[in-house]
């Protein structure tokens, strides 16, 4: 990823560069097409299955949604839809959802047969991106409605994406098999996590010592998780109302 | 089509389909305490940590706690 020349912060809470921040840059002609393409296309392969079960959540089909979701990003760039972003109006979330909704108001038949016919793929995607997205419409289309559904799936994509990051972290650093052993601790799911002794004892290390991995890998996913919150924001501020936003529509409270 | 939704055992919210709890994970993020009752610059050695005090000082945690 290219960086920002001269992309001083007006603000003492800006960030220097992020995915965001080169979209918008590039909107106002201060970055290159192609690096806030690149940003955007990045974007859009993270948070790809918010914008598919929003999709799916308009009643059309599952080929069409595939299909509506990639001529989507199509759209993005060829019209170029990130210069016309607000930096002051929004976060990467809200940009996104609003240009989707425009998009599937507007965009004719033609357009659409036209890149199904074409068989053009902006983004790549795998079966089972496509499998899971496609789960995720299930398990919640009857719990809310499109705009609850896109969060929900959001804030889904967002904490694997954390996951992913600070997987392959660990990883880099040879310690996978520490980071799948732990990671129970940090993964809450239907069964309670095994008490430290007992895991301790498993791994023969000492209990102490256990419990300081667990903070640690817990310190590194919070700040994974913030990472990626960063790159669709633009203040510290708002990565925790981004966060606190996305929990508010997990737990409706 | 109708989706079984198993429940988190922490907070009782429903689990995605990987069976993570998305709503724990979020909270993760924004718990402060779990950045600031260990410094980042601690390091683990077997049974040894050497951890960083506010004033930038380092001691032996681990050792510290058992006497």
């Amino acid at each position: 990823m290219k960086t920002l020349a001269g992309n001083g912060c007006r603000h003492s809470d800006l960030f220097p560069s992020t995915h965001w921040s080169v979209i918008v840059a590039a909107g106002r002609s201060q970055a290159e097409p192609q690096t806030a393409q690149a940003a955007l296309a990045e974007l859009c392969q993270t948070y790809w299955t918010p914008l598919y079960t929003f999709v799916r959540s308009r009643g059309y089909s599952v080929e069409d949604a595939q299909d509506l979701t990639q001529s989507f990003f199509a759209y993005l760039i060829e019209h170029k839809i990130y210069a016309r972003v607000d930096r002051q109006k929004g976060r990467f979330r809200s940009f996104l959802l609003a240009a989707l909704k425009n998009f599937l108001a507007n965009a004719s038949d033609s357009e659409r047969t036209l890149k199904r016919g074409g068989g053009q793929k902006f983004l790549p995607l795998h079966e089972a991106q496509i499998d899971e997205a496609e789960s995720m419409f299930q398990t919640h289309s009857g719990n809310g409605n499109e705009d609850w559904i896109f969060d929900r799936s959001w804030a889904d994509a967002l904490v694997n994406a954390g996951l992913e990051r600070l997987s392959a972290d660990y990883k880099r650093e040879a310690r996978e098999k520490l980071f799948n052993e732990l990671r129970i601790f940090l993964i809450s799911g239907a069964e309670p996590p095994p008490t430290y002794a007992d895991l301790a004892v498993r791994l023969g290390m000492a209990e102490s010592t256990l419990r300081s991995h667990v903070t640690r890998l817990r310190a590194r996913y919070r700040e994974a998780l913030r990472a990626e919150v960063r790159q669709t924001v633009d203040t510290e501020a708002e990565v925790e109302e981004e966060l606190h936003e996305l929990l508010c529509v997990l737990t409706g409270s | 089509m109708a989706i079984a939704v198993t429940i988190c055992s922490v907070c009782r919210e429903p689990l995605n389909a990987k069976g993570q709890c998305v709503a724990c994970l979020l909270r993760t993020g924004l718990d402060k305490s779990v950045v600031e009752t260990k410094s980042p610059a601690s390091l683990v050695f077997g049974d040894f940590e050497i951890a960083r005090r506010e004033d930038g000082s380092l001691w032996d945690s681990v050792a510290a706690r058992w006497g």
